[in-house]
């Protein structure tokens, strides 16, 4: 690591960080750039707000000094200009020392930058992903063949910016922002689209926060002065538009004739398209000419000027223009010479340098031509030779002969045949050069006269104007060209009878259309929306949005309908209302806007027809890109929502929203409320809810309470710095809104974390044991969105009456509250904490086998499905020889569903079964399992073992009364984290135990986005950590290297393992955790860990003398989203099983006995996982009976209610099975019960 | 290593260009003030430490010999009330510094350079000094000197002053009215701190007018013209050389003394050879050189000149007439009156020293000037001299009295 990734990596953690939450909250790579892209100039808003303020208070002093520091710069030079400038400054106050202040806190924006970029140029999970109509994130767009469309946008968006930001006088800034656009869409052209969209996406958001920082310059200027005078432009532009006219007339004749002429040598397959394509461009060079004459406009003529003279002006006007081409073709060279190599790089930049003077006298020619300076004299094309002056017939004669001797030249080398005619043309040629040459301006003239003229007559037969016409023709094509590709109408006629029908119904149907639009819009601006209802609605909408996108397990319809129903009249509204900006907004932001508003609207309609036919369907344009409308809800929604978005600003610049959101009270009182709330619910979620949380299983947890609190309360002074820094530099009256969201917030927190939390079952490996309370009816959601209005509109009254005391009173209480129970939990931790402490230290850090001695090996892994094996076996049939000497019984009944009712009886035999443990009702589950495992500790050392472990589920037990406890990692392991790519230690269960408690404080709608389907808005892959849920997955990796042969005594040896437990990651083999691989490939991954410690054992001559029992508590349980082929269980069920139940009690067992060998073998006789004890101790070991009986055992299905602290199992369901599992028919039910978990 | 390349979108660009700009542009400055500070302590070889003046609490610091009749007159004033203070001097030839008293210590405190360094440490009740532009340029204030006033040295306007002259003064004591108005117009402007404006007076015209009365007057038989112009391209003998002598001396019997500009000699060396060769060729016409005018001035009966200073000091202390060229002032850009949008005090009471006349007037001009000794009119220029500056002969004391006041309030405030 350099010393720049060491500075830069906090920057990179972060947009990881932000990154990862965007991404589980979309599940989407584009938006997730978005929302990256959004959170990093969120994050430096404030700095920019500061910046800006500054910059205008220095502007303004600058101004106010400027003709003072002339003064003294023409009059003075060396020291004493220095002195009295430095006065000047001091009696200002005007400091560049001060103006660096909010410049420091703007550098931190830099390495932001540094880190997206590294973060996303070579990430890898963006490949191949599509967003909008992108196709690869990680490749350039090429959306029109090898131009990029992305980095044109953010350049147009810059240009925008830029236009705006220099609006406010600040000319001398337009150039520097104009070369960083272009330097950057030379920089990002082809650079892969998620950067380039990261980067389009900022200058976005640096546009729209003008509206924050700038507000003044998109306020609508009557003829104002200044550089960019609109009026100014307007009769410059009226002035030269004939000229544009006819040399947009000019173009396309020149390029449709090219098209024409490739056509003729080539095929007239595409001749449509192609043409489009020479209109639209010659349109675009049009434009280009216009900008140029608009950007340059030459004020002084030039009659009676002397030549340098009139080059010294221009040369005033253009030089920019010189120096901004020329940096671009150097910074083009620099970027070849990079790449490639930087030989003959001086011979480039002078080329570069020429070609800048000639682009520049070209462009300058242009203008000066369309704004008439130059003046061409009308004279009579001169065709006579004789006619011509004397330099031109020097001209003609040096063509002539030079041509002439070419064509000998050429004749000498070939032949003599045709020479005469040879000369004979070059003489008509260079006749025909020079007559060009001499009166080609006027010919140009000319032709472009007869041109419009020829137009404007056979336009005048027509009643259409000319727009109409080219939209009909742009229509057709695109009609032609769409149902070219459906191959419905491939024959000419039918186009052309296609074409007309199009061409004749378009018109009409897009005059109704307007006019239907027009009334709509009369209707609804008759009634002006209050801006109460307005934010309600727009509330609402949002809310089932969010409700039914991310409904949990799947998109909810009925919810999303919802919100179409509220979304679409508050559109009409919105659009109603920014027609009547129209007026109010300066005219180019306007149709900026108008565009993506169009944009929007046409493809919410689409998204509407789809659903109406209820088929997506795809319109191809052009061939090149195709937009596809599938009839998912949820898709006309968000483009509402965001042509929504684009309107809100103004709604609340202009409309009295404001208004509606201030209270009464001072601004102090504002100040304290929101303090007071925001301490409420980050204390809430960040210390006293996580504690509470842990209280309730400390051991689950490596790491004590105190942990948790040092890392927990980092993160909630940052939160608090952070939303009391936005709150500071929010406008006076959103402050006021801040600090009536702040109160909602704390209220319905309130209602769900503390007065109706939600019912999930317990946290297993991330996930919820039951998630059906997730999955609410529609009712629950109508009840909360009403409620949240309910209590929005109750704290506005409580705020307009100036309860202020009250309020605070009230949110006191929310504080104490928890805190008071959390200071209570905390105290009762306190006894925990020293065993925990001790818990820490590790007895050693080696597993130890014995060589001489016989050593037992019991490895519990938990919910391994014991019929997977079977396919496991069948992929990988080399898993056979290298299990060698194993014994696979796969008629193995679990005791139960739970680890925690199943492990007793693993480690304790058939005595310790729920059903018999709930004898005892004095103790509760916690002391049964702790007491069951002291047992067998001390069983095991009475047996002459030496008792080796890692973490026995549930139990409590000190292990500094193993002989070996196994930690799962150890310092003294760090040097295996280069040999599997393992990386630092983190400890991401602080952060699930806050994210758990915003998961409760949540309302509905929210909580499926942050529970996340068990993801908990981490990003689908993980960097190689060794995360919590890396750990489990680490610790079986490093097996073989953590075990030795240098034990003395017989080692006994229990391992239980939850990486093989749901949710189904792996490590691969660069350390990278992979999730939701699904069980079966988690599985293999497991006993490929497992083989390589077979193999160990083998190369260290202690394979032999261990016995090896592997097996599993249980099998796999949340069956809903599984499905199962090749079951193994038979359908003639004389009762009703449960899949879940079938599942849950087909457990692994696979036995190895000293000395066995041979490779795996199957043994079909009834097994139970009560019988590791006995296999495991030799004591009526089952696979030893050589006459076995046959035999019943019982199986008990544990609710999910099921709690630790609970002194009973509450058992829902009791079987005993005999003969064979699989064969439903020998399932007998001998309880059912409803009783619930105490 | 992976390649890095910044990013910067055009708004923030713009913002972070700002500060990259301003960064340079604070660097750079700073560095330039470092520079000249680094540079101004190495030509002043080294540092000194200044506490040697034993606790002096009125100090007076002047930049050069032509000073000392400025102070003179208030270390006198002080003496007489038995109050000590000392004088520092950056001139090594300071008659100042072979003043003795008992109540009196002077030092050379090196050039200007050393001065900076010198008064930069020094610790007094109240420091007075001609010096203008305290704390602008070289010479800062101290922080262990309560008190800086300017004494004013020429009845002039602030017009003329170079920027920011007084800004920095707590008080300034004043010549004449016109200063006072001045003053306060810029303190106006510029929102700097009051300062005290002491209506003082010139104290060299204390001494001056000791000397005047010690001259004796010698008969004479012609009237005698003294020639006084500036250096500066508009002067007098730039405009019209050897031939506006040729026309003073022409059907006149006047004595005329030239009093060249030092400056002429360095600007102007070839045209200062030639009127010094037509001196030679001509018996009434002499070149005067020496470091005072005062002398030659009680001679003569009349002076003509066109924009120097020295008028008001002959029009004011002698009093005679002043024929004067009538010259466009030249811009005072750069200077204090950039910033006052009224006519300067020089250029409206310049009418009253005597007759302006113009360059139509060259072939005429010693039948002009013979006029005007036959009619002075000295009534006028007295009133004008009581208007404009107070305390006239009596300026030293007022001075004196004026400091002791101040260093009162500054022991009260103690």
């Amino acid at each position: 690591m350099s010393f720049f990734d060491v500075l830069l990596s906090p920057f990179i953690y972060f947009i990881e960080q932000v990154y990862a939450l965007a991404y589980g909250l979309t599940n989407n790579h584009g938006l997730s750039i978005v929302l990256l892209s959004f959170a990093v100039s969120l994050i430096l808003l404030p700095v920019f707000i500061l910046i800006e303020k500054a910059k205008k208070r220095d502007d303004a002093k600058k101004q106010r000094m400027k003709p003072l520091a002339d003064e003294i710069k023409r009059c003075y030079r060396g020291q004493e200009r220095y002195y009295y400038l430095k006065t000047l400054n001091r009696q200002h106050g005007y400091s560049p020392l001060k103006a660096l202040l909010p410049l420091l806190s703007l550098l931190l924006q830099i390495p932001f930058f540094i880190a997206a970029y590294q973060f996303l140029e070579g990430y890898a999970p963006l490949a191949g992903q599509s967003f909008l109509f992108i196709d690869d994130l990680s490749a350039p767009d090429g959306l029109l063949g090898r131009v990029n469309v992305l980095p044109i946008a953010m350049t147009l968006v810059n240009l925008l910016t830029a236009y705006f930001y220099t609006r406010n006088g600040r000319t001398s800034e337009l150039n520097q922002m104009l070369v960083v656009a272009l330097l950057f869409l030379i920089l990002l052209f082809n650079l892969p689209s998620g950067l380039v969209l990261y980067w389009t996406m900022n200058n976005v958001f640096s546009f729209l926060r003008l509206f924050i920082t700038n507000p003044e310059v998109f306020a609508s200027r009557e003829g104002g002065g200044g550089k960019f005078n609109v009026v100014l432009l307007k009769k410059h532009l009226i002035s030269i538009l004939p000229k544009l006219k006819k040399s947009l007339v000019v173009i396309t004749t020149f390029a449709i004739l090219f098209q024409l002429n490739w056509a003729f040598h080539h095929s007239f397959n595409d001749i449509v398209i192609r043409l489009i394509y020479a209109f639209v461009s010659s349109i675009l060079l049009t434009l280009l000419i216009a900008v140029l004459n608009l950007i340059y406009i030459i004020k002084t003529p030039f009659e009676g000027k002397g030549v340098k003279e009139i080059f010294s002006e221009l040369w005033l006007v253009f030089k920019t223009f010189f120096f901004f081409i020329t940096l671009v073709f150097i910074v083009v060279q620099v970027n070849w010479a990079l790449n490639h190599n930087f030989n003959d790089f001086i011979v480039r930049v002078f080329i570069s340098v020429v070609s800048g003077f000639l682009v520049t006298v070209i462009v300058s020619l242009i203008v000066l031509l369309y704004q008439d300076k130059i003046i061409i004299e009308p004279r009579i094309v001169k065709l006579n030779i004789l006619s011509f002056n004397r330099r031109q017939k020097n001209a003609f004669w040096i063509v002539l002969v030079v041509l002439s001797l070419l064509q000998i030249n050429w004749a000498l080398h070939y032949s003599f045949n045709d020479i005469i005619i040879r000369l004979l043309l070059v003489f008509v040629g260079s006749w025909i050069f020079l007559v060009l040459i001499a009166n080609t301006s006027n010919e140009i003239k000319h032709l472009c006269k007869l041109f419009v003229e020829r137009i404007k007559s056979q336009l005048n037969h027509f009643k259409f104007n000319i727009y109409a016409v080219f939209l009909v023709f742009a229509l057709i094509a695109i009609l032609f060209y769409c149902f070219s590709k459906l191959n419905l109408f491939d024959t000419l006629f039918s186009r052309v009878i296609v074409a007309i029908v199009a061409g004749v119904t378009i018109v009409p149907v897009a005059l109704i259309v307007y006019n239907i639009a027009k009334l709509i819009m009369q209707f609804f601006g008759s009634y002006r929306l209050k801006p109460s209802i307005y934010i309600t609605s727009l509330f609402v909408t949002g809310y089932f949005y969010l409700a039914g996108k991310y409904y949990f397990p799947d998109v909810h319809d009925g919810l999303l309908k919802t919100a179409l129903l509220v979304l679409i009249p508050l559109e009409i509204f919105n659009l109603q209302f920014f027609f009547s900006l129209k007026h109010r907004i300066s005219k180019l932001l306007f149709y900026t806007l108008l565009f993506p508003v169009f944009i929007f609207l046409s493809a919410q309609l689409l998204y509407l027809c789809a659903i109406a036919i209820d088929k997506s369907f795809t319109i191809p344009v052009f061939g090149q890109f195709s937009f596809t409308f599938s009839n998912s809800l949820a898709q006309p929604l968000e483009t509402g929502l965001i042509l929504l978005l684009i309107i809100l600003p103004f709604h609340v610049w202009f409309s009295n929203i404001k208004a509606t959101l201030s209270t009464n009270l001072s601004t102090k009182q504002n100040q304290t409320i929101f303090f007071l709330s925001v301490f409420s619910i980050s204390t809430f979620i960040f210390i006293w809810n996580p504690i509470t949380v842990f209280s309730t299983s400390p051991e689950s947890f490596s790491f004590t309470a105190f942990d948790l609190l040092k890392a927990n309360v980092l993160l909630l002074i940052a939160v608090i710095l952070v939303s009391y820094s936005v709150y500071i530099i929010l406008s006076w009256r959103f402050k006021n809104f801040a600090v009536k969201l702040i109160l909602v917030l704390t209220v319905v927190s309130f209602i769900n974390g503390s007065l109706l939390p939600i019912d999930m079952g317990t946290l297993q490996m991330q996930r919820f044991s039951d998630t059906s309370n997730l999955h609410a009816p529609y009712w629950i959601f109508l009840v909360e969105v009403i409620g949240i209005i309910a209590i929005y509109n109750l704290i506005s009254y409580l705020l307009k009456r100036n309860y202020f005391k009250q309020i605070s009173f009230a949110i006191v209480i929310l504080i104490l509250i928890p805190t008071i129970q959390g200071v209570i939990v905390l105290s009762q931790l306190e006894s925990h904490k020293n065993k925990n402490i001790n818990e820490q230290k590790p007895l050693s850090s080696s597993i130890s086998f014995s060589k001489q001695e016989e050593n037992v090996v019991i490895l519990m892994l938990d919910m391994f499905q014991g019929w997977y094996l079977n396919n496991v076996l069948e992929e990988m049939p080399l898993l056979r020889e290298s299990f060698e000497g194993f014994v696979w019984y796969p008629n193995t009944v679990s005791v139960s569903n739970f680890t925690i009712s199943s492990m007793p009886a693993l480690i304790g035999g058939h005595e310790y079964t729920p059903h018999k443990l709930d004898a005892d009702s004095t103790s509760n589950l916690y002391q049964k399992m702790t007491h069951v495992s002291e047992l067998f500790r001390d069983k095991v050392k009475a047996n002459g073992f030496s008792f080796s472990s890692n973490t026995i589920p549930w139990s409590s037990i000190d292990k500094e009364t193993f002989d070996t406890y196994i930690p799962n990692w150890h310092k003294d392991w760090d040097y295996l984290k280069d040999t599997l790519s393992i990386g630092e230690n983190t400890e991401i269960n602080y952060s699930l135990l806050w994210k758990n408690a915003v998961f409760f404080c949540s309302p509905m709608f929210i909580k499926p986005i942050v529970y996340d389907k068990g993801k908990w808005m981490n990003s689908q892959e993980t960097k190689n950590n060794n995360s919590e849920l890396a750990v489990e997955h680490n610790f079986l990796r490093t097996l073989p290297y953590i075990s030795d042969s240098k034990a003395s005594k017989a080692s006994f040896i229990l391992l239980c393992s939850k990486a093989t437990h749901f949710p189904w990651d792996i490590v691969d083999e660069k350390g990278t955790l992979i999730r939701d691989v699904g069980p079966f490939v988690n599985y293999k991954w497991s006993l490929i860990q497992v083989e390589k410690w077979l193999q160990w054992m083998k190369e260290n001559g202690v394979y032999d003398n261990t016995k090896i029992i592997i097996v599993s508590d249980h099998g796999i349980r949340h069956t809903r989203k599984l499905t199962f082929e090749d079951s193994p269980f038979t359908e003639n069920r004389v009762i009703d099983v449960p899949l879940d139940a079938q599942m849950a009690f087909t457990p692994l067992l696979m036995v190895k006995d000293f000395n066995s060998v041979g490779i795996l073998k199957e043994d079909s006789r009834l097994m139970s996982n009560a019988d590791v004890t006995s296999i495991a101790f030799g004591e009526n070991d089952p696979t030893k009976t050589i006459d076995f009986k046959p035999r019943t055992l019982d199986a008990f299905f544990i609710s999910w209610k099921v709690k630790p602290k609970d002194k009973q199992y509450p058992i829902e369901a009791w079987y005993k099975i005999s003969e064979n599992v699989y064969d439903l028919s020998n399932w007998r039910l001998i309880e059912q019960t409803t009783k619930g978990g105490s | 290593m992976v390649s890095i390349i910044l990013y910067i979108d055009p708004a923030s660009t713009s913002a972070l260009l700002y500060i990259i700009i301003a960064l340079v542009a604070t660097i750079a400055f700073s560095l330039r003030g470092y520079f000249y500070r680094l540079k101004n302590l190495v030509l002043g070889r080294g540092f000194i430490a200044s506490d040697e003046l034993g606790g002096t609490e009125i100090v007076f610091y002047s930049e050069g010999k032509q000073y000392w009749y400025v102070f003179l007159p208030i270390i006198r004033a002080l003496e007489k009330k038995e109050i000590p203070c000392a004088y520092l001097t950056s001139d090594k030839e300071d008659p100042g510094l072979d003043y003795q008293s008992d109540l009196y210590t002077s030092k050379y405190i090196g050039n200007i350079t050393m001065t900076s360094v010198y008064l930069n440490k020094l610790k007094a009740k109240f420091v007075g000094m001609t010096t203008p532009q305290l704390d602008v340029m070289m010479i800062r204030r101290s922080k262990r000197v309560q008190h800086y006033g300017h004494i004013v040295h020429a009845p002039i306007d602030v017009f003329t002053y170079r920027k920011f002259a007084f800004d920095y003064f707590d008080s300034v004591f004043c010549s004449g009215p016109h200063q006072i108005e001045g003053i306060k117009k810029l303190e106006e402007k510029r929102g700097t701190q009051k300062k005290l404006l002491l209506e003082t007076g010139l104290t060299y015209y204390d001494v001056m007018l000791d000397d005047l009365n010690s001259i004796t007057a010698v008969e004479k038989r012609n009237p005698i013209v003294l020639v006084a112009p500036t250096w500066k391209e508009y002067s007098i003998i730039n405009r019209f050389g050897v031939s506006f002598f040729s026309s003073l001396l022409k059907n006149t019997t006047f004595e005329v003394i030239f009093r060249p500009h030092p400056q002429s000699y360095v600007s102007f060396p070839k045209l200062m050879a030639e009127l010094n060769a037509f001196a030679e060729s001509e018996p009434r016409l002499s070149v005067d050189t020496k470091p005072s005018g005062t002398e030659s001035m009680a001679k003569a009966d009349i002076m003509i000149s066109d924009l120097s200073g020295v008028i008001w000091d002959y029009a004011f202390l002698f009093p005679k007439p002043v024929l004067l060229l009538k010259t466009e002032f030249e811009t005072i850009e750069g200077f204090e009156g950039s910033e006052l949008n009224y006519p300067m005090w020089e250029m409206r009471e310049r009418p009253k020293l005597g007759r302006i006349f113009t360059e139509e007037d060259i072939d005429s001009i010693g039948a002009i000037a013979n006029e005007l000794i036959g009619n002075p009119p000295s009534v006028q220029l007295e009133k004008l001299r009581d208007e404009s500056v107070y305390n006239f002969g009596n300026a030293g004391e007022t001075a004196a009295s004026q400091i002791l006041d101040i260093v009162k309030r500054l022991n009260n405030a103690d």
